[in-house]
């Protein structure tokens, strides 16, 4: 069980998102109306933002 | 000049608000430059000048204009290959001429035309429209017979009545009086959907007492019933951001709610643009749009006011 969440890392945010599908997936038959087992399901829009950001190094010429 | 695009963009929008294009060409060049004293070397395409220029493939103030080449010091910056390719198709006149400005319209008449069309059990009927781009079908488009110009539409206590030509639209057995708006130009189209804006969760990004607040950096994605955050309870209407919204066209605004930063970021609800909505009353076309996470920088844990661009 997890306390006073922290994603510290692009990796922890990921596995928080699997997480909470995961939970989703388990949770289907007893709470058939709750917001994670219907984002499992694909009946609720799931919406990850994320930023790409390119840094490229300056070459002098 | 300004070859980046802000000090351009500045100008252009100056221009569309009634700076004639003169003045506005000249305030990011000869007068720029007299401004900061270099007017004797820039500021101006003169012999025994800095060879510091842009050519620009449209007009410089219209929306979109891009640099197809920029000299600083005599010297190209961009790709030359690229740049003489594009010099070497010749421009449409449309890009060369002068953007239009913003029309204005008089105090007296403005209130005049706006009591009409707000008065209960008004008629609008709008005329010269050019296009109509929403799906509902208009049964005489795509017949030869009709003139693009003569579609009518006919808004009646804030519905379209009707969509037609005009004289299946204002036939004479219509009662009542009919405000006529003829646009220049006329296009009908969908209304837009907002989405990643604070509209109806906050007034003030910066100030969080204007809106829902903004949550604690602590979250647990996994406590659901602690820290998975709706902002269906969190919405107010009657912001600023919902008449702007309306003004641009957005009729449909989509908001998540304010994180506090961290992976989860809460469930969306679909709102209304409408002024008149309210919370009960039709203001929420959506309860759970839905389910956001955010990951990458922006979720390490740090409070984030405003968090969308």
């Amino acid at each position: 069980m997890i306390t006073g969440d922290n994603t510290p890392t692009v990796s922890s945010g990921i596995e928080r998102l699997r997480q909470v599908l995961e939970e989703g997936q388990q949770q289907a038959a007893e709470k058939p109306g709750s917001i994670y087992v219907r984002a499992a399901k694909g009946s609720l829009p799931v919406v990850v933002y994320t930023v790409n950001e390119v840094r490229e190094a300056c070459l002098e010429p | 000049m300004g070859a980046d695009g802000l000090t351009s963009y500045q100008a252009a929008v100056s221009h569309s608000f009634g700076l004639s294009e003169k003045k506005a060409l000249q305030s990011v060049t000869s007068v720029a430059a007299q401004s900061i004293q270099q007017d004797h070397r820039i500021g101006f395409v003169r012999p025994g000048y800095d060879a510091d220029l842009a050519i620009w493939d449209s007009h410089p103030l219209s929306v979109g204009a891009t640099t197809v080449q920029v000299f600083v010091d005599g010297r190209e910056v961009l790709d030359a290959g690229d740049a003489l390719e594009k010099l070497e198709t010749s421009a449409r006149p449309t890009d060369l001429s002068v953007p239009k400005t913003r029309p204005t319209i008089q105090q007296e008449k403005r209130q005049d035309i706006c009591g009409k069309a707000v008065a209960p059990g008004s008629k609008i009927a709008f005329t010269g429209i050019k296009s109509v781009l929403i799906q509902k079908p208009v049964p005489s488009i795509g017949t030869n017979s009709v003139d693009e110009n003569s579609l009518v539409m006919l808004v009646s206590n804030g519905e379209i009545s009707c969509l037609d030509v005009e004289s299946k639209c204002l036939a004479p057995h219509i009662q009542g009086s009919i405000l006529k708006i003829h646009l220049e130009n006329g296009y009908v189209t969908p209304g837009l959907v907002a989405f990643g804006n604070n509209i109806g969760i906050v007034d003030i990004p910066s100030e969080p007492s204007t809106g829902d607040g903004s949550s604690g950096g602590k979250s647990n994605a996994l406590n659901q019933q602690k820290d998975l955050h709706f902002a269906k309870y969190g919405v107010h209407f009657g912001g600023r951001g919902f008449g702007r919204a309306r003004v641009g066209g957005v009729t449909k605004a989509i908001t998540t709610p304010i994180s506090g930063g961290g992976a989860l970021q809460g469930v969306s609800v679909g709102l209304r643009t409408n002024e008149n909505a309210t919370i009960l009353g039709g203001g929420i076309w959506k309860n759970d749009v839905a389910l956001h996470f955010a990951v990458g920088q922006e979720a390490k844990g740090k409070l984030q006011f405003n968090q969308y661009k």
